[in-house]
């Protein structure tokens, strides 16, 4: 009944009706355009800017720039996009979710829409899901900008992991500045000049952090964005929901005091451990939960801590307390060389998903200092929250948005809720052939793992190429395992048995034999078992005996051709490709190869998205024409190590290595593909069921591409990782309990749970989603309103305004301070008391004495004070010259910085703990509204205050700051771009002193004061002079 | 109105409970902004659809309405009853059950999870699946009381003669109006949770507030009348005006009034600056269970009346329960009624203390702090946490008791000294539940306010 509603209300097709009558002006256009020259073609561009400046609308250009970009692309890539193409790009232009399934060429529809969006000269962006997609895609599609006037930029991430370059790209045609293949065409320049680009490519993670540094910059020429015009999000379900939970943090160092992490760690170390369940047992000091991954002191270790540090109340001390906490955690939660590792006398994490180390990144919480402490290896302070920004929110301030993917339909309600955003299913170019199978559902996951290694030994022998979609490396490890010789032997066994058990004639011993066998894990299955089982049930103990292939080829109604595959496999295991999303461009290699014929790849999700699978194999380009130039000579790859590469995630059974078959031209592949064609397409095979229906249908979609056939199949097994964590009732079913284990269990009421389960894990997450949103939703306005101060000010606002009204504040609250109370109660006005306020933050001495404000009534204080303040004001602004207004403006915008990092650190305490709020029967969320416009109120005051502080301490500089020499890679470093100021503490500035010979450059912080002794920064004195000799 | 019972100098102010700006200024602030206004307009057309539907009557054949008020005055079970649902009661319409068979629903389910166990961990951890599935089961039950509470209120109508004959004429009737009084109820829970989507604060509590405030007019004029025609003293309507707002302020003093314990987070490094406010801290109201715990003394003391309509007058079993009810029922002019006055107290005592440890589970509360890493300064986490929060709820729940029981009392005081009939509606219960609801739906307004005020 809701189905029928649900497609009632559908607007998708009547949306896509609705585009037609431009589909058919576009394509009017055709004849004519493809009678142009080149140079009449190109100048079409500006032909269309020249009608936007008079008036004429995008929407009336659209039919006609279409054309032009479908042509264009028709002659240089040789590409003519489908009327279903066209159709995205227009859904695009409107500024909605364009839903194509996975094969339809989406990279090239963006193309249009991006080109339409330009030409009004405010800027385009295209965001994808990782560094290697934006360049490959801006590549890619470069040359068609590039034809028709356009310039591209390419921002890149800056992450260790990637083993891309980073940095800032444009497009510059027959460049090859780099001499990588993979960066032929682009020209390094700086962020900035990416960003002037008309269209500019990259990941959502550098929109993000680029906008968050845009907003600390100190002059205009350090900005970085533009105006945020129009945006294409690729693969929008992916990045707006999937990675939309948390939000994106800029941290820098805290200034606190971290000596006392050593001393915890040494009471720490005498504590006794215990597990969960210990907390009462004597002499076991503190408990640690792996589940919850956590873990507590017991009252026995409080009365030890307490004893150790020799103070009376542990609770009366939240610092302590607090490193206490977290020097347990250190010590029972993680280990090294597992958890972490220690290089270079850092602590460095360890991924617990890829294996790698994350360099670069920190615990909070005090973690890692604590974990500095254990290991003995120098604490560095702890870092504070800098700036931070949700994708949700950043993506809303965005004129225009668009969206693409493959599956957006089942999201539809978030999209429009949260961006406003709907989505439109865009019909496929060619009918879609892929058969969708039942799931096969398993009792326990042994069963399931022998199934899957059934279905793989299957689909190997008929060389039907099959890609096996997991979630973790840890299960692509155990399905690899699964691939050996030895195991496929004794899966074919085993599965041959339990056939035997069902026929009539086998003996009834050896039925319970099969029985126990069935339930027993294979590992623990040896040979001499199994041979004897086989033989009481009447069949030979080895794999490879004629009979039993004989039965294999004939339960699957394999031709006799393929028994030379089965017996491969069988005596060396099935060669088959392992990828864990390690490394992007050599993922994609291996990943466009799955569609060759008899292909076995195991991928976690993350892996090869965005590569088209072709079947038959991968086409070659021009990395692999080179590499096949230089075949013979493979060990010399010296320009691509990547191709050579792929060598290593082939594997055979696990173990072995054997070299993958080299890449083939279009006419071989067309061949090729055919044949797979003919056996059914690609598989795909799911390991299990995943958070939402969106991610398995983005797994099903690999496959079945441009009408290809295809087949997919999820296998899912009661103990699953997440039936236990949300639906453990699952399994106490009686029906299922008994349940033979090997078999697939055919329930209706099953399928219904399942389904019934991923509904409400999607729900979890959704309302996890909406909860971190609407609580970012009231940080987004107080943070628009202080950015939107912050760039005023850059762009030339008048400073000086808000610092003569911060004067005013400031001699307000003194005066206000100076009703003070005697003994008896009573209130007396002491004017010292104001006069000695007012001396600590302007040299008010200078222009009132004591004696002067005890002339004046509080009232008339006031104004006598502010007069005088003034007059402090302008002597000082006098002292700069003419760099008055820019280092009032400087002092603001610094002012700002500070006061905005300490609000965002006492939102963050107050985020904390303000779901207690409920136990007073107030909604939380209405409660953290209230409180944190009160904070802000008293932020903004804290600016003009913090403002005027830093004003009167300042000092101008003799020699210039240094130069800010672009994009810094580190982002710990953020800090370091500061107003180049120095804000007068106790040390006057001094003119640069003699570098002392015991000190060793690397050693010193850039922050730190410099060792020669001049007071200023070290990045700023001796720092630039040891770089240039490269010494740094 | 700042907090009475305030845990440390730096946590003074009007706090959660209390309203930030005055009446006047939130509204307009309310009017100027468009989708703060719409939402209000929702608001007032709700509560007219729901004056209209109050008087659509259920029929029943050859009943006066007349015969009803009068049955309504004299027995004081009807009477509250009849208030509560803005005199539906007394014109027979659909809405006469009004909200009643939901509210007994919701707490009965409350207390289920509580209690069982598996339902809580549910609740716990499943999110708004849960709850939903919640909302499910309590409207199921809601149904099952409806049925039942109808076919009470039948039986006791049934007292007044000319119900009984025309039940005796039309064997059918009690059911169809089970049925419409089914409906009404239903309809109510619609309106209400249409309220709380696209109208302002929680709509079950804001239609129940309407149906107090309904019964407003006829309230007030039945006291001009009784003062008119010389039953009541001229200066007993003052006494009662001044009642009313002494009244009004003691219960808002007390209903914002909030113990708050400062709570520190272990993850979290901090102390080292001052927040010039409020700090992170664990509130437990003074009036922590709300008027539940009146509601249910209530209830019990109402057993012998319900069950008084299943015995026909004169008869042994309904002499019985007519004296034990006098004795529950508090009355300052009689003797048996005088003790009834302890017996409710002493009730709404106990399922103060009985309903608050229901829904505030020490243990949970502790466990709670520790898993998210926090802590009372100056108290160790785990069982000290316990006993600590255990002690403080525990006087606190000794002072709420007493302000529950005393606004509870009020209206059977004022009696005794002035002439004046069926004002309980002014004091007592309904106030209570007035100022509550009243309060929380202005907090949600301002904290509306709050979000748009950001562009100054």
């Amino acid at each position: 009944m809701l189905q029928i509603l649900r497609k009632l209300f559908d607007t998708s097709d009547r949306d896509v009706k609705s585009i037609q009558p431009t589909i058919e002006r576009i394509n009017s256009f055709e004849a004519e355009l493809s009678n142009l020259t080149d140079a009449e073609l190109k100048a079409k561009t500006p032909e269309f800017k020249s009608r936007l400046a008079d008036g004429e609308s995008l929407d009336s250009i659209l039919p006609e720039a279409f054309a032009v970009v479908r042509e264009a692309s028709l002659r240089l890539l040789g590409m003519r996009q489908f009327d279903v193409q066209m159709v995205g790009g227009i859904v695009l232009h409107h500024g909605r979710i364009s839903e194509m399934k996975t094969g339809e060429g989406k990279t090239l529809v963006a193309v249009a829409p991006l080109y339409l969006n330009a030409l009004t000269g405010k800027g385009a962006h295209l965001v994808t899901v990782n560094d290697y997609l934006a360049r490959r895609d801006a590549t890619w599609m470069g040359p068609i900008y590039d034809f028709l006037g356009l310039t591209v930029g390419v921002v890149q991430g800056q992450s260790v992991e990637s083993d891309e370059r980073g940095g800032s790209y444009r497009y510059e045609h027959g460049s090859d500045v780099l001499e990588d293949p993979r960066y032929v065409n682009l020209s390094p320049c700086s962020r900035r000049e990416a960003y002037l680009c008309d269209i500019t490519y990259g990941t959502n993670h550098e929109f993000g952090f680029d906008y968050l540094r845009d907003n600390m910059a100190f002059r205009v020429e350090q900005l970085s964005m533009r105006e945020l015009n129009y945006a294409i999000v690729d693969e929008v379900d992916s990045i707006l929901i999937d990675e939309a939970r948390t939000p994106h943090i800029i941290s820098g160092p805290s200034n606190t005091d971290v000596s006392l992490y050593t001393q915890i760690d040494a009471v720490v170390i005498q504590l006794k451990q215990g597990e969960k369940d210990d907390s009462e047992v004597p002499g076991i000091h503190y408990v640690i939960d792996k589940k919850n991954h956590g873990a507590t002191l017991t009252e026995e270790g409080m009365d030890l801590v307490e004893q150790l540090l020799g103070i009376e109340n542990i609770a009366h001390d939240p610092k302590l307390f607090h490193h206490v906490n977290a020097s347990i955690k250190a010590h029972g939660l993680f280990q090294k060389d597992v958890d972490y590792v220690v290089r270079a006398g850092e602590v460095v994490i360890v991924d617990e998903n890829t294996g790698r180390m994350m360099f670069g990144r920190r615990f909070s919480d005090g973690l890692h200092q604590a974990l500095e402490a254990k290991e003995h290896v120098k604490v560095q302070p702890e870092s504070q929250t800098v700036a931070v920004i949700t994708f949700q929110n950043l993506f809303r301030m965005y004129e225009k948005l668009a969206g693409m993917t493959g599956t957006a339909k089942t999201e539809e309600d978030e999209f429009r809720k949260i961006y406003g955003l709907d989505v439109v299913s865009v019909p496929t170019n060619r009918a879609m052939t892929r058969v969708d199978r039942e799931d096969a559902v398993f009792k326990t996951q042994e069963s399931k793992f022998r199934a899957m290694g059934h279905e793989i030994l299957r689909l190997w022998t008929k060389q039907q190429p099959v890609l096996v979609g997991t979630r973790s490396i840890e299960m692509s490890e155990m399905i690899s395992s699964r691939l050996t010789s030895d195991m496929l032997q004794k899966t074919l066994l085993v599965y041959r048995l339990y056939e035997l058990k069902e026929a009539k004639g086998t003996d009834k011993e050896a039925k319970k034999l099969i029985e126990d066998l069935a339930l027993m894990p294979f590992e623990e299955i040896n040979r001499q078992t199994l041979s004897t089982v086989c033989a009481k049930a009447g069949m030979s103990g080895d794999a490879l005996n004629d009979e039993n292939l004989n039965w294999f080829l004939k339960k699957h109604n394999l031709p006799e051709e393929n028994k030379e595959f089965l017996i491969e496999a069988l005596k060396h295991g099935a060669p088959h490709n392992v990828l864990n999303a390690k490394f992007h461009e050599k993922e994609a290699v291996i990943v466009s190869e799955a569609g060759r014929k008899g292909a076995i790849t195991i991928a976690t999700n993350m892996a090869g998205r965005g590569v088209d699978i072709l079947l038959g194999g991968r086409v070659s380009d021009a990395i692999i024409e080179k590499a096949r130039e230089t075949d013979d000579a493979a060990d010399e790859v010296s320009f691509d190590p990547d191709y050579a590469d792929t060598f290593q995630h082939f594997r055979r059974g696990g173990l072995e290595r054997a070299a993958p078959p080299l890449p083939l031209n279009d006419q071989e592949r067309r061949g090729l593909a055919e044949e797979v064609r003919a056996l059914g397409g690609l598989y795909i095979l799911g390991t299990e069921r995943h958070e939402s229906r969106r991610i398995d249908n983005q797994l099903r979609g690999r496959a079945g591409r441009q009408g290809d056939p295809g087949e997919s199949k999820f296998f899912v097994s009661l103990e699953d990782h997440l039936w236990k964590i949300f639906n453990a009732k699952l399994l106490e079913n009686p029906l299922l309990k008994s349940w033979p284990a090997m078999e697939e269990i055919n329930a209706g009421f099953l399928t219904k749970a399942i389904q019934k389960t991923q509904e409400r894990i999607e729900n979890h997450y959704f309302e996890a989603r909406k909860h971190v949103l609407e609580y970012d939703d009231v940080l987004n306005s107080q943070r628009e309103h202080i950015y939107g101060m912050r760039r005023d000010f850059l762009l030339g606002d008048d400073a000086g305004n808000e610092l003569r009204e911060g004067l005013k504040e400031v001699v307000g609250n003194a005066v206000k301070a100076g009703w003070v109370l005697e003994d008896d109660g009573s209130q007396v006005y002491d004017s010292e008391e104001v006069f000695e306020r007012l001396n600590e933050t302007m040299p008010i001495v200078d222009y009132a004495s004591p004696a002067e404000l005890e002339q004046y009534e509080p009232d008339a204080l006031q104004t006598f004070l502010e007069e005088a303040a003034l007059k402090a004001f302008e002597h000082k602004r006098s002292q700069f010259g003419a760099d008055a207004e820019t280092v009032e403006r400087q002092i603001m915008l610094q002012a700002v910085n500070d006061k905005w990092m300490d609000h965002l650190q006492l939102i963050e305490y107050i985020r904390e703990g303000i779901n207690l709020r409920a136990y007073g029967q107030v909604d939380p969320l209405v409660a953290y509204k209230r409180e944190t416009f009160d904070l802000f109120n008293l932020t903004l005051a804290g600016i003009r205050d913090q403002g005027v502080k830093y004003f009167f301490r300042a000092m101008p500089m003799a020699p210039d700051p240094v130069e800010f020499d672009g994009f810094d890679p580190a982002l710990d470093d953020v800090l370091s771009r500061d107003s180049g100021l120095v804000i007068e503490g106790e040390v006057a500035s001094r003119e640069p002193g003699s570098w002392p010979e015991e000190v060793d450059p690397k050693t010193v912080g850039r922050n730190d004061a410099c060792p020669c002794g001049s007071g200023r920064k070290f990045k700023q004195c001796h720092y630039p002079i040891f770089r240039e000799n490269g010494l740094i | 109105m700042s907090s009475v019972f305030g845990g440390g100098g730096d946590m003074m102010g009007p706090g959660d409970k209390g309203l930030k700006f005055s009446l006047a200024d939130t509204f307009r602030m309310a009017w100027a902004d468009p989708d703060l206004r719409q939402r209000i307009i929702f608001v007032l057309s709700v509560f007219a659809i729901f004056a209209f539907c109050i008087h659509v009557p259920v029929p029943m054949p050859g009943v006066p309405a007349a015969d009803i008020e009068e049955a309504v005055k004299s027995n004081g079970f009807l009477a509250m009853l009849g208030m509560m649902g803005g005199r539906a009661l007394q014109r027979v319409s659909i809405l006469a059950l009004g909200l009643g068979p939901y509210i007994t629903a919701s707490i009965i389910m409350q207390i289920l999870n509580a209690a069982n166990q598996a339902w809580k961990k549910e609740l716990q951890e499943g999110g708004e699946y849960a709850r939903r599935a919640q909302g499910k089961r309590t409207r199921y039950l809601t149904l099952a009381l409806c049925a039942a509470q109808g076919w009470g209120l039948i039986k006791t109508l049934q007292t007044i003669p000319s119900v009984n004959a025309s039940v005796a004429a039309n064997p059918w009737m009690p059911y169809t109006t089970i049925l419409f009084w089914t409906a009404g109820a239903m309809l109510m829970l619609w309106l209400g949770e249409q309220l709380s989507e696209r109208g302002i604060g929680n709509g079950v509590s804001l239609m129940i507030f309407a149906g107090i405030v309904i019964s407003f007019p006829a309230t007030v004029q039945q006291v001009w009348a009784s003062i008119q025609n010389g039953t009541t003293a001229w200066y007993a309507g003052i006494i009662v005006v001044v009642m009313f707002l002494l009244s009004t302020w003691f219960i808002t003093y007390f209903t914002i009034a909030q113990r708050r314990i400062p709570v520190q987070h272990i993850r979290r490094q901090f102390g080292t600056k001052s927040m010039g406010g409020a700090t992170s801290y664990l509130p437990f109201s003074v009036v922590m269970v709300g008027v539940i715990p009146i509601i249910f003394a209530i209830a019990l003391i109402q057993i012998p009346y319900q069950f008084m309509g299943w015995f026909p007058p004169g008869s042994q079993g309904h002499t019985i329960l007519q004296n034990v009810a006098a004795f529950l029922n508090p009355n300052f002019k009689d003797w048996r009624g005088f003790l009834g006055v302890f017996v409710y107290a002493g009730l709404i005592f106990f399922f103060s203390y009985f309903y608050t440890a229901v829904q505030f589970n020490v243990e949970d509360i502790a466990n709670n702090l520790k898993r998210a890493g926090s802590f009372i300064p100056g108290i160790r986490p785990g069982k000290q946490t316990k006993d600590f929060l255990d002690g403080v709820i525990s006087r606190i729940t000794i002072v709420g008791a007493f302000f529950l029981a005393a606004v509870a009392l009020s209206p059977y005081l004022l009696p005794l000294f002035i002439n004046v009939v069926n004002v309980q509606l002014l004091f007592g219960t309904s106030l209570l539940i007035m100022v509550s609801v009243a309060l929380e739906t202005m907090r949600q307004i301002e904290a509306n306010i709050l979000m748009k005020q950001y562009g100054q």
